[in-house]
Order: structure tokens, then sequence, then C-alpha cells
């Protein structure tokens, strides 16, 4: 058993070359110093992990984490992380998901999975309380995610044994295949890859009742209590929980912050009224569907019951991103045909974000002349026309055709094609996600500097920070989001510390109770002694053990880089004609980071103070 | 004339009704909106002003008594200071009100759609001169 509380204290090992099943005790001294969740799995990894493996080779580890929060009340803390090397970017990989995962693992007797090796047969896992076992998947192996599910659960004999599981995609290696459990997804980074790489089609949890164990029962309880509250009482919540992350499609278009058109249209898009959350309540969205101990219920279930894009039932309704990705990013202002390429996305296992930003890139790319329908199956992608893209998600997701290049990412697309690298939304190898840093120079660094997972809106969310909603106790406050100078570095830097702190434990970024709120929790719930102070440290080393795991792999300060298609000045709304000075905001960074901008390297007594001088 | 007066809730309505941006942002917007002024700095009791709207006009303004019972479609409250700093523009509107600084209230999706439309409503503010307690 752990002497910390909030943990199991056990790990569950599973070698499938082999298949053999073990347990190991969690490391406390990786907890104590990175909690769980993706900082755990990064300080393990980094041990077992080098530039020279291949992460769809059995020599990848697989791991399955949960935060020591994990199965308590405390608000959205129901999540788990997958984490390995990503097969996508090469570098660190990590996406954490909502549902009820998580929480049943623990239940069931385990901090997490570690998954290495690999299967010569498709097979997949049942963790049961205490024990595992690898079953055959044959009968499995082709079928996509909704189906995968729906027949674990059945043959568990309980609606409630919980599934992660892998689509056509992940078996196909697509290279931004997901793992998804209860419709919710683990999406970026490509982790549902490295799980078809192994073989693995799924892991069926099903555990028993058991209480969760707080360090101080009663003081965490009022530290929920008062996390609650706070979390009930923000604007956001509501904003998310009455309408979805939809909401932001009016609020986005208005302000200039939404991509459009391949990120190359500025101005607001009339269409954005057809796809916004409003128009979602009122023709597809039927009801909340939240996560596990989450009061805010962002997820939404949706309908389409007539037409072409008529659903079999209920589906997960689309998020912002997916909304922006197959609405704004092509001009289709259709809701129905969204919530289809949402459905099929889902359903064979692919990152929205990713494939649509592939998809419109061909848009872009064929409205521009420089791709003819010859060249890619025929088809002819027009601005505005998503049936295009719904062929394309399909040859994607089982490499059929052009879908075979495409489903390498958009990088490959520009090398296949001769497409410069400025023409091509990505950074570090990965697509942007949907918040246009030109009208927040915030996610300029949120997508391009010292990015632990590549690109992303949310391991430094200043699309939201920069909105009003600061972080003051940690030092984050909201400031011009046209700046692109010393604060914006330093107040973007405190966001990426702050995110990896919520990346461990693991929390959602929509609940943002105050940080001394947080440190009550850790020390009530885990028992460790903590503040603020010591929760900068912990997100710092966080944050660091990530960087220092992509500088392993080979990464260098030339990586972090943006193309110019997302620096090119556009014209209309309040971010007409601005771009962000991206190597101001660089030099600016690395300044207050105290690191080398030409190699990267950190200075030796900012790691001794972190208590990683030893790495 | 001085905020929160008779004559300046009148010229805030005609102000609305003279931004041009703000009929084109709000052609769809049915459902009137209540402001709450709380007491803080030079404001030392609760003041509410109705703001009649539909499909792009103000179709009136008028201080709302103490004790009198009124229900709109939205509400906006907060402080008087915050307010003030948002009129003076020395907080953005949208931020004020994901800070907490200002309370907006109502059916969440509809006021979502018309964001564009709330804020030129605030913009309003700054189409004439007034001063501030």
């Amino acid at each position: 058993m752990s002497t910390l509380k909030g943990f199991t204290g056990k790990l569950l090992i599973v070698n499938l070359t082999n298949q053999e099943i073990s347990e190991e005790l969690l490391n406390e001294e990786i907890a104590k110093d990175f909690l769980g969740g993706s900082g755990y799995c990064c300080r393990y990894l980094y041990d077992h992990i080098d530039k020279k493996t291949n992460p769809l080779s059995p020599d990848n580890i697989l791991m399955f984490m949960t935060g020591p929060f994990c199965g308590s009340t405390i608000p959205t803390s129901g999540r788990f992380v997958v984490c390995a090397k990503s097969p996508y970017t090469g570098i660190w990989g990590e996406s954490n998901c909502g549902g009820y995962f998580g929480p049943e693992l623990k239940k069931a007797g385990y901090d997490g999975i570690i998954i290495k090796g690999a299967s010569e047969k498709p097979i997949y896992l049942e963790v049961k309380e205490n024990e595992a076992k690898i079953k055959d998947a044959s009968s499995l192996w082709g079928k996509g995610i909704l189906e995968t599910s729906k027949i674990l659960k059945e043959q568990s004999g309980s609606n409630l044994t919980r599934i992660a599981c892998i689509g056509q995609a992940g078996e196909n290696l697509i290279k931004f295949a997901i793992i998804a459990s209860e419709e919710k997804a683990a999406g970026r980074t490509g982790m549902g890859a490295v799980m078809g790489s192994k073989k693995l089609k799924a892991i069926s949890v099903r555990g028993k009742k058991r209480q969760y164990e707080a360090a101080d029962s009663k003081n965490f309880k009022q530290s929920v209590q008062k996390a609650l509250t706070e979390v009930n009482q923000s604007f956001t919540s509501k904003m998310y929980g009455d309408i979805g992350t939809s909401a932001g499609i009016d609020l986005w278009n208005s302000t200039g912050e939404m991509s459009k058109k391949y990120w190359t249209y500025g101005d607001e898009w009339e269409g954005a009224y057809n796809i916004s959350g409003m128009t979602a309540l009122e023709k597809t969205v039927t009801r909340k569907y939240p996560c596990f101990s989450c009061p805010i219920g962002c997820a939404k279930k949706a309908i389409v019951k007539t037409g072409e894009y008529k659903t079999e039932g209920e589906v997960e309704a689309p998020e912002y991103q997916t909304l922006a990705g197959f609405g704004s990013m092509i001009l289709n202002d259709n809701i129905e045909s969204i919530v289809k390429a949402n459905e099929l996305c889902n359903d064979y296992g692919i990152d929205t974000i990713s494939c649509s930003s592939i998809i419109a890139l061909i848009y872009y790319l064929y409205d521009s002349g420089k791709l003819k329908s010859e060249q890619i199956d025929g088809l002819s992608p027009k601005w505005g026309d998503i049936k295009p893209a719904l062929e394309m998600i399909e040859k994607i997701s089982i490499r059929e055709g052009i879908g075979d290049l495409l489903a390498e990412g958009s990088d490959e697309i520009g090398k296949e094609f001769n497409i410069p690298q400025d023409e091509i939304a990505t950074v570090y190898g990965m697509e942007v996600p949907y918040h246009d840093l030109r009208s927040n120079f915030g996610m300029a660094i949120a997508y391009a500097i010292a990015a632990p997972r590549g690109p992303c809106h949310n391991s430094c969310d200043m699309c939201t920070i920069l909105l009003g909603t600061p972080l003051e106790e940690f030092g984050i406050e909201t400031i011009d989001k046209f700046k692109d100078d010393s604060e914006m570095a330093i107040m973007s830097a405190r966001a990426q510390d702050y995110r990896a702190l919520y990346s461990s434990l693991i929390m959602c970024v929509f609940a943002n109770p105050l940080p001394s709120i947080i440190a009550e929790l850790v020390q009530t719930a885990i028992g460790l002694k903590c503040d603020i102070e010591r929760l900068k440290i912990y997100g710092e080393r966080i944050f660091m053990i990530k960087r220092m795991f992509n500088l392993k792999m080979g990464i260098s300060p030339k990586d972090d880089r943006l193309p110019k298609i997302l620096l090119n000045p556009l014209e209309g709304t309040e971010c007409a004609g601005k771009s962000p000075d991206f190597e101001q905001l660089k030099m600016e960074y690395y300044k207050y980071r105290q690191w080398d901008i030409e190699t990267g390297k950190f200075k030796q007594e900012d790691l001794k103070r972190l208590g990683l001088g030893d790495l | 004339m001085k905020i929160l007066s008779e004559e300046w809730v009148e010229a805030f309505g005609k102000a609305i009704n003279e931004n041009p941006d703000y009929k084109p942002s709000a052609l769809t917007w049915e459902g009137d909106m209540l402001l709450v002024i709380e007491p803080s700095g030079k404001l030392d009791h609760e003041v509410r002003v109705f703001i009649g709207l539909h499909h792009g006009e103000c179709t009136g303004t008028r201080l709302v008594p103490e004790g009198e019972e009124i229900e709109t479609e939205s509400t906006m409250a907060g402080p008087y200071d915050n307010f003030v700093a948002v009129t003076k523009k020395e907080i953005d509107p949208i931020r004020a009100i994901m800070a907490g600084k200002l309370r907006l209230e109502g059916d969440m999706a509809k006021l979502m759609r018309n964001t564009k439309a709330a804020l030129e409503i605030v913009n309003s503010l700054g189409r004439f001169e007034f001063e501030f307690l």
C-alpha cells in the first residue's frame, strides 16, 4: 500500500510480447515529485525511451495513468491520461480523456497500466478487481469504436464496465488515431496508433465500490466544497454547461479567433450562425453527457433525425474544435453534416483536429490550383461542400487511395506535392488547433514554443486566460492579447507550468478554482504539504521533464517555429493587420526560462532547484 | 448630464439606436435586458435600468424604481465601479463578464449568439458625453 493517499499504490504491468502480466508498486518518489498523470508517465518513460525508439515498434511503452484526485468528488477529476512517444511527432505524446474509465481503473485497484511489447495477434485486456487477463480480440479487429465498446460491455454483463479502445484507424496505424472511452477521446498525438501497433484493441475495466481515501478527510471535504462553489459560479462553467464548447463559435467568430478557410480568412464569417451553439441546441443537441464528477457537463449528445446526415440514434455532439474544423475551416455551415463528420471520426477513431486540418489543407491546395482532382482520387473539394471531406475521412481511416497519404499527416502531404512548409499549418509535425494566434498572441507560444506535446490549446490555454479568466495567485494575469513582449512570454510560460500541474493531477482545464484551493486539495487529498509556491515548483518540474524528454528525442530551439500561413496578417475584425513578432516572443520566453536559445540547454542550478539535477 | 440620471438613461437608449454597428448585429435579438448597478465606490444604492430590445431596435429605456418587480429576458449585473471601468474601456466587456466582474444572466445560448450585439450595447455608452458620479 502506498503511504501517499489518493493513490491505490499499484500499477499493472502488461508485456504483450510474452503475454505476461504482473504488478508493480507505485514509485512513491516519482509520485511525490510529479504527482500522477502525465508527469508521472513522463518521468517513468524518460528512463525507458530514447531517440532511436520507433514509436510504432514493440519498444515503445504505452501508459494509461490516473491522477491522485481520480475517483474523488473533486470537480472534473475523473480523467485519465494515455502517454507514449508519439508516432506523429516523434516527441512527447500524451492525451487525457474524461468519461468513467479512470475512476473504474482505480476501483479495480490500479493507479495505471503500463503496456510493453506487442502482441502478434489482436487481443484485449480485461481488468477486474486486482486481476487482469489477456483475451483474444480477433472478432473485434476491424470494428469501429462504438460497436467494440458495445460488444465488450455486453460480454462483461454490465453496462458499468468501462472500455477504452481503438477503431479501424488505430488498427491501420493512422498517425493521429485516438483512443476512445465512453465516447470521449484521448485525441491528440496518435496514442491510438501506438495501441494499434501493439495489436491491443481494447481495455475493459470493472472494479468494485471503493471509497476514495483522503489524507485529511474532514478538511478535504471542505476544500472540495470550496472548489465546487468556485467552479459552479464561474461564467465559463455556465457557458460550457448550458451550451457546450460550441458556445465559442459565436464568441470567437466575432473576435477573429476562430480559424477560417484554412487560416486565410480573417473577417467574420456569416456561416458561423448556422453552426453556433444556439443553432446546435435548436437543431441537434439532445442532452448533457457529463464526465465523472463533473458539475459542468460540457459534453452533449446530438441526433439528426432526418435527411442525408441522419444518425442512428444519439451520437456525441461535435465540440468547438470539430465545428470549426469541419465548419469554418472549409466554409461549411451545415451543422448536421458536421455531426456526421464527428460521428465518422469518433467511430473510426481519428482525431478531429488533425483530420479536419489535413482535409482543409486539401481544400486549400485544390482551390489554389496546386492540386488537381486526378491527384486526389477524382475528388473536387470546393469551399463550402463537405461531401469530399466526408469521403476523405473514410479514405483516411482505412488508408484507401489518397487516404493512405493523408493518414500520414499534413507535412507528408506537403512533401509529396512540393508544398512549402510555410503553407502548412503544423508545428512539430502536428496540426494546430483552431484558435487563431493572430487574434491572441499568447497562442503563438501555446503552439510553438516548448509546447510539451506539440501545438495545443489545453497545455497553455491563453485563449481562455486572455478572455478574462486569470489565475492571479499563480502569477498569471489577463493582459492585452496583442502583446508580443516579455510580459506575454512570462504569462504564457506560467500558464504552461500551471497546465502541466493540471495534467498530472489530472483535472479538466475548464474547472478553475483558485490555485490556493488546488494547493489545499493536494495537501488534504494526498497528504503532501502544499502551498502556492510548492504548486509552482510542481508545475515547473512537470513541464520541465516533458521538455527534457523532447530534447532527448532530438528537438531543438530551431523546432520552435511557426509557418507563415499562421502569421500572415489578415483583414477584418479586431485582429485586422495584426501578427505577433514571433522571434521576439521566443527570445523573451527563453530569457525568462533562462534557457540557451541556440542549444536549448538549461541552467544546472535550475535543474537542481527542481530536483532534476541527476537527469 | 450625470450617469444614471433619467436624462442619461434616455440618451443611452438613443445612442444604442444611433450606433450603426448595433442594428446589424442584433437583428434576431428578442427580449429586454435589465442592468443592475450595485453600490460601490461613489454609488451608495442599487440602480436598475430597463432596456427594451427587439430585432435591432432599442424600444425604450427607463430607470426602474425601487420595489418595482420586473422580469426581463436577461440581466447584466455588477458593482458600479466595474460598470465605470467597462464604460471607460479600462476593461473589455467580454473580459469583465468572463472574470465575473459583471454577471450576465439569462438564456446563455441566446446571449452567446448575440455576443456582438451585447458588446455594441456597451459600446454605445461611448457615443455620448456624460459625467461619472
